[in-house]
Parts: structure tokens; C-alpha cells; sequence
């Protein structure tokens, strides 16, 4: 572990070098997303409340008020001012890190490191969400919550259901780049027509983005369990 | 004859990954069945089509999570 960090710091590109492809798409799109949101945040701050945003501001508003509006009808009506924010941005990693094989990158949850990644990231969200806002003490009954001889199941039920979360991710992406291995792999030319007209809408478009959603909403709810009453 | 049970053991790995993506069974007929369900949804309220077909993807998404077990079980037994 330290020899890792003494490494980073000394041979940067050298340990960037290294890494696997899913590696190197994960980072690379979270430093445009980081970049992007950061120009378009400040953007629509310097906004005053008469303007009319356009282009690439307007698709950002619309986005965040919609998840937004989401969180305060459905899920989380006394929290969502708290959690709204945590959960746009991984709707908006998974959405890009989904379909990140269309820029000519891996797509990063293919890799299983960053899956159960996000296992540990759902994980640790919603217990911390559940420690900080519902204090420890009620959050131990709610764990232990029709008889305490419960308390191992609903302890299992809280790690299970994020690992559950992260394979699903894992398996759908995997699938899908296996598929396109298999398919440029054993054709010449055609391959290009047929993966360009049925793979790359079908296994990195739809079911990347209906994953991403999959996986925000199951977050959502989780959280809203363990935080609503 | 360590030669042959290594090759005993590899044939039978990959036995085994072919019956692991059996799951797929289970999804097919689960997915099939929300489909079917939704369908005769949209055929009685054709006004809520676009608000059953997002509740009925989502379903399916999470439907297909034990199929997809079954192949990474099946992948693990091929590459590992």
C-alpha cells in the first residue's frame, strides 16, 4: 500500500501507465465530469433569475430539477435536499461510464475492482446516511426490528443487497463487452455493420442507461428505507 | 495421469459452465411474463403506455440480475 502511494506521487504517468483499461476510462471520465460540471455549475451561477438558460446549461437545469423533483414527490420528501446532489452525480457517472465504449474507451464497470467499488459506495452511503440521520441507537432497532433474533438476517440483508447492486452492474457490462469481443473477433468488415447497428445501440445505449437507472433507483430506495420513516 | 486429471478437471469446469447458464431460463420467463402483463396494461389504460413501459423496464433490469449470476458463475469457471 505505501509503496502504491510513494509511486503516485514520485511516477504519476508511470503508475497511470499501469493501470487496466477500466481503470484508465474510469478516470478519465471522472476528470471531464468533474471539469464539465464545474464550468457548467458556475455558469449557472453567474445566471440572475431573469435569464432564459440555453445549449448545454439548459439540458444541465433540466436534468438536476427533474432528479430533484423526483427525490421530493416520491422518495425521500423531508431529505432530498441532503441527497439529491450525492445521487445526481452517480446517475451521471454511471450514465457516461455506460456508454464510455462508444468513445473508444472500456467501459469501466466491466472491470470487477470498480463494481464492487460500487457496491462498497452504496454500501457505506446508506449506512452512513442511516448513522448520521436516524441516531445509532434507533438505527439499531430498526435493525433489529420485529424480534431481535432477526438482528443476523437484517445484518446479511444490509450487506447482500449492495453487493447484489454492484454485480449487477458488473454482469451487464461484461456481457456486453464479451458480445462485442466475440463479434469483431470472428468477423471481418461486417462485423463493423452489425455492431454498429445492433450491438453498440443495444448492449452500451439501452442497457448501459437502463442500468444506470436500475442502479440509481435501487440507491434511492435503499436510502429512503433506511433514512424515511 | 496428472496430466489427465487436470484435463478431467478442466473439461468438467467447463461442464459446469454450461449448466450455470441455465439461469437463463428463469429470467427468460420472468421477463417474458412482465412483458406479457404489461402489454395487456397498456391494452386496458393506453393512456399510461409511457409510465408502464418505464416501470416495466425497470422490473426487467432487476429481473435479469439472477440470470446474470448464472454467467458470471459460468465466466469464472471458463477464466479462472
Amino acid at each position: 500500500m505505501m509503496e502504491f502511494f510513494t509511486e503516485l506521487f514520485t511516477n504519476p504517468i508511470g503508475v497511470y501507465v499501469g493501470l487496466s483499461s477500466g481503470m484508465k476510462a474510469s478516470l478519465i471520465i471522472t476528470t471531464f465530469l468533474i471539469i464539465s460540471t464545474t464550468i457548467i455549475g458556475l455558469r449557472v451561477k453567474r445566471m440572475s433569475t431573469s435569464d432564459v438558460p440555453h445549449g448545454i446549461t439548459f439540458l444541465a437545469v433540466t436534468f438536476v430539477g427533474m432528479v430533484n423533483d423526483m427525490m421530493k414527490n416520491d422518495f425521500l420528501p423531508t431529505h432530498w435536499r441532503k441527497f439529491s446532489p450525492y445521487l445526481v452525480s452517480i446517475l451521471l457517472f454511471l450514465m457516461f461510464a455506460n456508454t464510455a465504449s462508444l468513445f473508444g474507451l472500456t467501459a469501466p464497470l466491466s472491470n470487477i475492482n470498480i463494481a464492487l467499488g460500487f457496491s462498497l459506495i452504496a454500501f457505506g452511503s446508506v449506512q452512513v446516511a442511516a448513522l448520521y440521520i436516524k441516531k445509532p441507537i434507533q438505527r439499531f432497532k430498526d435493525l433489529a426490528d420485529p424480534h431481535p433474533l432477526f438482528l443476523p438476517v437484517n445484518l446479511i440483508g444490509e450487506m447482500s443487497t449492495p453487493f447484489a447492486m454492484g454485480l449487477r452492474l458488473f454482469g451487464n457490462l461484461l456481457s456486453g463487452a464479451i458480445i462485442g469481443l466475440i463479434l469483431y473477433g470472428l468477423t471481418s468488415w461486417i462485423g463493423i455493420i452489425f455492431g454498429a447497428f445492433l450491438l453498440h445501440p443495444i448492449f452500451d445505449i439501452f442497457f448501459g442507461l437502463v442500468q444506470a437507472y436500475v442502479y440509481f433507483m435501487l440507491l434511492t430506495i435503499f436510502i429512503s428505507m433506511a433514512v424515511e420513516d | 495421469m496428472a496430466e489427465f486429471t487436470e484435463f478431467f478437471a478442466q473439461g468438467m469446469a467447463f461442464i459446469g459452465a454450461g449448466i450455470a447458464v441455465f439461469t437463463g431460463i428463469g429470467p427468460g420467463l420472468g421477463q417474458g411474463y412482465a412483458a406479457g402483463k404489461a402489454v395487456e396494461a397498456i391494452g386496458r389504460q393506453p393512456e399510461a403506455a409511457s409510465s408502464i413501459r418505464t416501470v416495466m423496464i425497470t422490473g426487467q433490469a432487476l429481473a435479469e440480475t439472477t440470470g446474470l449470476y448464472g454467467l458470471i458463475v459460468a465466466i469464472i469457471l471458463i477464466f479462472a
